[in-house]
């Protein structure tokens, strides 16, 4: 056998290979596509339902579709990344391989990896078809794209850590779905707009007082998200929201690795 | 004396809060031995597999597969290890072939080795025809037998089952048995450590029995051994009518009877002695003027030395 880093590094490959095949097998990957066709088809046909169509402007075009990005990583989180450690216990497949000559650190990251690459690779579909639907349309594509694609990778970082570390706390995949998407679409945006209300100084003045200038909860990481779309119309800290959203994404990893090390059968 | 026992268990514990589950459990497993570990619920026989098998960590002592400790490196201990704990969910959207593979490439097994090993596996278990099939139409019987199937990969020295016919109908622990029975007679060098709750499978199956209770090991020996060295047999005694309390309490009364209750129309009879205290109880029965027919051992010794221990480790 080979021994070391190597030999766990092709361990890791051969559990994400296996993950990639639960997910690509599994009923999550059809709900997912399914509403990720039904958001796609509703913005496209739309406009050609109710009036002239799509804006013949590229930002424009893409400014509509990616409004929508946040949405569907955190619903890609939701659907793979809560539901990879604690699918193990609950279904009792950690019986076969956890019990093998296989270290969890390999395990851990073979299935991180696997719903990351998911996840990552929607991403990139998603923003190629918008490419190619602005270039159709409106015959270009704005240069701000990428920049958007970037962040909206480092989001699927963010969020899926955030995921996967419910993962590794909760013992029903169920509950780790529902806990998963709700705190991702209600919770963490709440507090932080409990945040920004207490931090204000003018907060009690803000719905008379037009110029009240909001504390900037930068560090959040639904806040640093919203760089996805603000990218495309205004001036955005492309590195800072970057940085902000693979913190979150590593940090949350880190403990989800061990709580998931020490976590028994 | 590692290459001699594979399995090697030294002053482990495992508490749960005040519950001690397992408490200062010593055990040496022979080299090629087919060993049964017994014990009522709560004994502490799975808590001690799943240490070895590195799903809990012990709190204390240590467990050692072909003289590696498994808290230490756990990878290294369980290499050449194949392990059936509980009754093992499987993937369902896999096949038992893709299931094979998959642990086939975690171990490290080359892609040939793989195919072949698959082939040889699925027909030792009974499997072939449903080898392409997804395991989530399976019975649970025919998964148990997978999972015997993907425990044998990569030819493994030890093998740890953890009540491997659990929860199966009668059908299902008749083809578990058989393939077991199969390997034990097959293989020549293999160890394996197998917990159960059924007296009379550890008999069929096992040479050797260690018996838990509260977590400590009550006696570990070949199964001859054991029931030579508790002395205790159960006699089958046949009376003409029914058996009455008279009749019952009589026989309680006797020399070295431990007990004497009703069973069906026999009276079964816990004695505790040698041959020759058993020629002097069937005189006593006699001398009695009980009505005897029949005066039979039940042949399983184990169940009686099972049932003696674990009532004087209360």
């Amino acid at each position: 056998m080979k021994e070391g880093v190597a030999d766990d590094l092709r361990q890791s490959y051969v559990v994400m290979k296996n993950e990639m095949t639960k997910f690509f097998r599994g009923k999550r990957m059809l709900l997912f596509l399914g509403l990720v066709v039904t958001v796609l088809l509703l913005i496209t046909v739309l406009p050609y339902a109710l009036g002239d169509g799509l804006s013949k402007d590229p930002k424009e075009i893409i400014q509509t579709y990616i409004s929508f990005v946040y949405l569907l990583v955190l619903l890609a989180a939701t659907l793979f990344a809560s539901v990879t450690i604690v699918s193990e216990y609950e279904e009792r497949t950690a019986l076969i391989l956890f019990t093998r000559p296989i270290k969890k650190s390999s395990i851990f990251l073979g299935k991180f990896s696997a719903s990351l690459i998911i996840g990552i690779a929607f991403v990139g579909l998603y923003y190629l078809l918008v490419a190619l639907i602005s270039l159709i349309v409106a015959g270009g594509v704005d240069s701000e794209m990428a920049k958007s694609l970037l962040l909206a990778v480092m989001y699927v970082i963010g969020t899926f850590g955030v995921a996967i570390l419910i993962s590794s706390i909760m013992k029903k995949a169920s509950t780790s779905t529902i806990i998963t998407f709700v705190i991702l679409l209600m919770i963490l945006p709440i507090i932080s707009a409990v945040i920004i209300v207490s931090l204000t100084p003018e907060s009690i003045d803000v719905f008379t007082n037009p110029d009240v200038v909001f504390y900037d909860a930068w560090w959040m990481l639904d806040q640093a998200s919203n760089a996805i779309y603000g990218v495309l119309s205004t001036t955005v800290n492309v590195a800072r929201e970057s940085l902000v959203m693979v913190a979150w994404g590593l940090a949350s990893t880190a403990v989800a690795f061990i709580l998931f090390k020490r976590k028994e059968f | 004396m590692t290459g001699e026992y594979p399995i090697e268990i030294a002053g482990l514990r495992k508490e749960y809060g005040q519950f001690v589950a397992v408490d200062n459990l010593d055990l040496s497993i022979k080299k090629n031995s087919f060993t049964g570990l017994l014990g009522p619920n709560g004994a502490g026989k799975s808590t001690t597999l799943k240490i070895l098998t590195n799903l809990i960590n012990a709190t204390s002592g240590s467990a050692h597969l072909n003289g590696v400790d498994i808290a230490k490196d756990p990878k290294k201990a369980l290499m050449g290890v194949g392990t059936v704990v509980e009754t093992p969910e499987f993937y369902l959207y896999l096949t038992p072939r893709e299931t094979f593979r998959y642990i086939g490439e975690i171990v490290g097994m080359s892609t040939e080795a793989i195919a072949s090993e698959t082939d040889e596996i699925l027909e030792k278990v009974k499997m072939t025809e449903w080898a392409d099939k997804k395991l989530g139409t399976f019975s649970k019987g025919m998964r148990q037998r997978v999972a015997l199937g993907q425990a044998l990969l990569n030819d493994p020295s030890v093998i740890i089952l953890d009540e491997p016919t659990s929860g199966l109908d009668p059908r299902g622990m008749a083809e578990v048995r058989e393939i077991l029975k199969n390997l034990r007679n097959e293989t020549k060098d293999l160890t394996v450590l197998m917990s159960s709750h059924m007296l009379h499978e550890v008999s069929d199956l096992c040479d050797r029995v260690a018996i838990v209770n509260h977590g400590k090991l009550l006696i570990h020996d070949d199964i001859g051994k054991v029931i030579d060295k508790s002395g205790v047999r159960t006699i089958f005694v046949k009376v003409l009518g029914e058996p009455n309390g008279d009749v019952i309490g009589k026989i309680s009364g006797l020399p070295n009877v431990m007990s004497a209750e009703r069973y069906g129309n026999d009276i079964e009879v816990r004695f505790k002695g040698e041959i020759a205290e058993q020629a002097e109880f069937f005189k006593a029965v006699d001398v009695l003027g009980i009505k005897v027919y029949s005066l039979s051992e039940s042949d399983n010794g184990l169940e009686s030395t099972y049932l003696d221990l674990i009532k004087e480790s209360r």
